[in-house]
């Protein structure tokens, strides 16, 4: 902007004052040039992510088609190793198919929460845990280094980028329910000591991972310094997995969560956010009416994949919550 | 709005003002033309706004930066109202993709992840129960450049590989009893009385949906029949051999993965199965051509296994026997390290050698949840197709 000063003299004060603003706005120009073409970049690459998901879905078509087939001989298997290994298993009553009627107003908050009906049975006998290995773990490490999700897909790269913001190395992370050691995989990932937590015994044949269930805790157990649950307090008191049923069984797990985790400590929960509805007995969808209640005691710190579209109920999101114990 | 007089605040300040700046700037002419206007009677003060009197180049010097700001004032609006367009975009697309991101639609996602699961658990148990570490070494989790090039040049044109796919440890074996086959016996038929826990679990929590889906069955069913030599290729779960016991047939099982306690279904270990000098009436391999030599159970990785397993089945078949074999069909796909999805030339290449005396194809079965008819891509799905092969004589 200078050619528009004379050569034979210095800028006027005005003229100074207009080439401070011209500068600005160029730097103001160029930067957001960049942070646009960067936002641009990420746009493309999704676009290609979407392409190549075409391929994908392709793919897990015919994998769905035959693996469906190949996965029932070894579930079956599955059932024949735990005989061999644990002998008769204990008694695991069939979770309720109906919801009792006096707990139905409980439920629903008095007819504010839709019910919908998706009946699961996820109980398994006592005495027939779990067995997580190194071996396990280490191929879960391979497929983390390559980038590669597990059962919840897209929310593993949240996760991820949760960690990365608030580092965890060092510290005692409890995980909070848990079917495979995917999760207890990507907390050592970020240098975290995991323990993982759950109403039924796992048997640890790693040094990595330290296994308890929910009745070795005690009253005054050893606190956290931070906790991960990850689709698990949605479940709880719908009996799908043998837990007594219970209305507020999430609210009052996140309140006993508290006592595990030391104050000022951190909590990454994912729980589905959507239309808020009750789907019997697999999981409650929490909308804006469940949601505070749940979090009630528990400060917001940030949410990664959280979108308000969630509340409009097109479809169900999976964020991740980042919540502080502040008491 | 000249003010009449030097002294009013509002002038003042001006002056004021004007005064600082002009010394600051180093701009004495200013100075002095203010100075000079005053005393000839003016105000010598620069008129409102706050600027001195300027010549028409200047004006239109000024005129020019206006022009300049505002252009680049509204560019940067523009960067601006782009940048949320791409965000929000970007957020709903991130939103849309949070579960559907690896697969589209998440139910296939999860079918295989839940194979992946069940595959550890099963390797977990096994290791657990042969009491013996289970340390890994990464082999076949990926096709290597070599393997990769082997499938390439084979008539099977498109590769699908999972991400690092689990499999069954070298040497891991898993011994039967008769409480194993007595609950497969109660789950195919009617539930029999007298069964233990572990055979009520079994049964409430197993179907078979897929095994009764079989299009094999029948044609099995019609030949077993009591002194009948039947050979079960590659069993997973001894289904067919039950099937067997129940027509009264004597089943053997050649597997790497089986071994039995009871002597109602005898072993046969594939490496000895040709000099062992048995030889059988009815040899059925349900699925277990498609999937051999992929890797899963250890075994090595070869582009023509299929080929040379049914060979090695030829061998061991009687001159008036039966082959019956399940395969998928559709387009010509390797599923990396499940199963092999053969289209027409793909199927000709297999049955090379072989006559086929009866066939029957189905909907490859999808439980517990069907595949939804609106996600199926025309073309691009599997069908279970049964065949009974009979040798053709040279």
């Amino acid at each position: 902007m200078n050619t528009l000063i004379p050569p034979n003299r210095a800028a006027t004060p005005e003229e100074a004052g207009f080439q401070q603003k011209l500068s600005d706005l160029l730097r103001e120009l160029r930067e957001k040039q960049e942070r646009n073409a960067a936002l641009a970049r990420q746009l493309a690459d999704r676009q290609k992510e979407t392409d190549e998901n075409t391929e994908l879905y392709k793919r897990n078509v015919l994998f769905a088609e035959v693996l469906t087939h190949d996965q029932e001989q070894q579930a079956a298997l599955t059932l024949i190793l735990q005989n061999i290994a644990y002998g008769q298993p204990e008694a695991c009553p069939t979770p309720p198919q109906e919801m009792p009627p006096d707990l139905v107003a409980a439920y629903t908050m008095n007819g504010r929460v839709a019910v919908t009906d998706r009946w699961v049975n996820d109980t398994y006998p006592r005495n027939y845990p779990l067995i997580y290995t190194d071996s396990e773990i280490e191929y879960f490490h391979r497929r983390i280094a390559e980038n590669s999700t597990y059962m919840y897909g897209g929310l593993d790269l949240l996760i991820r980028r949760a960690f990365e913001k608030y580092p965890l190395a060092g510290k005692r992370v409890v995980n909070i329910g848990s079917l495979s050691p995917w999760f207890e995989a990507t907390l050592l990932r970020y240098g975290a000591l995991p323990t993982t937590l759950d109403y039924n015994t796992i048997v640890a044949r790693t040094s990595r991972v330290k296994c308890m269930t929910v009745a070795e805790l005690g009253t005054d157990p050893e606190k956290f310094d931070a906790a991960l649950s990850i689709s698990s307090y949605e479940h709880d008191g719908l009996g799908a997995y043998g837990d007594p049923l219970d209305p507020d069984g999430d609210f009052k797990a996140m309140q006993k969560l508290k006592r595990l985790v030391k104050p000022g400590g951190l909590l990454f929960l994912n729980v589905s956010i959507g239309a808020e509805r009750l789907e019997w007995n697999r999981a409650r969808i929490y909308g804006k009416f469940r949601l505070p209640s749940f979090l009630r005691g528990w400060t917001w710190v940030d949410a990664f994949g959280f979108n308000e579209m969630f509340w409009e109920g097109q479809f169900d999101g999976e964020p991740v919550m980042v919540l502080r114990n502040d008491d | 709005m000249q003010s009449s007089s030097l002294l009013s605040p509002g002038t003042a300040a001006r002056a004021a003002r004007s005064f600082v700046r002009l010394v600051a700037t180093g701009q004495f002419s200013e100075l002095r033309r203010v100075i000079t206007a005053k005393l000839n009677g003016g105000s010598g003060l620069p008129a409102e706004p706050d600027r001195p009197a300027v010549s028409d180049a200047d004006a239109a010097r000024l005129a020019d930066y206006q022009k300049a700001i505002s252009g680049l004032s509204s560019q940067v609006g523009r960067l601006d109202i782009e940048y949320g367009e791409m965000a929000k975009q970007f957020d709903d697309r991130y939103s849309l993709s949070c579960y559907r991101r690896d697969a589209t639609e998440p139910y296939y996602k999860y079918i295989e992840v839940r194979q992946n699961m069940t595959l550890w658990r099963n390797r977990s148990l096994i290791d657990y129960i042969q009491n013996r570490s289970s340390f890994d070494p990464p082999d076949h989790e990926r096709m290597t450049p070599e393997t990769r090039a082997t499938f390439a040049s084979s008539p099977i044109r498109s590769t699908f590989e999972r991400h690092n796919p689990a499999r069954y440890q070298p040497g891991a074996t898993v011994t039967l009893t008769d409480e194993h086959i007595d609950a497969i016996l109660a789950a195919i038929g009617p539930q029999g009385q007298g069964l233990t826990a572990w055979q009520r679990f079994f049964t409430e929590r197993t179907s078979f949906h897929g095994q009764r889906n079989d299009p094999i069955v029948p044609m099995l069913s019609a030949r077993a029949r009591p002194g009948v030599d039947v050979l079960c290729y590659g069993s997973i779960i001894p289904y067919i051999e039950c099937l067997c016991l129940q027509k009264g047939a004597n089943p053997v099982t050649m597997s790497s993965l089986l071994r039995y306690t009871t002597g109602r279904i005898q072993s046969l270990d594939p490496a000895m199965a040709e000099q062992s000098g048995k030889r059988f009436d009815v040899i059925v391999a349900s699925l277990a051509i498609g999937r051999s030599a992929l890797g899963l159970f250890s075994d090595r990785i070869d582009s023509d296994g299929d080929v040379a397993a049914l060979s090695l089945l030829r061998r061991l078949l009687r001159p008036d026997g039966r082959l019956l074999v399940t395969v998928y069909t559709g387009p010509a796909a390797l599923l990396y390290n499940a199963q092999r999805i053969y289209d027409e030339a793909g199927l000709a290449r297999l049955f090379k050698g072989w006559r086929i005396l009866e066939e029957s194809r189905r909907e490859a079965p999808m439980f517990p949840i069907p595949a939804p008819e609106d996600k199926k891509i025309p073309g691009y799905h599997a069908l279970l197709a049964g065949f009974m092969l009979a040798p053709e004589v040279a």
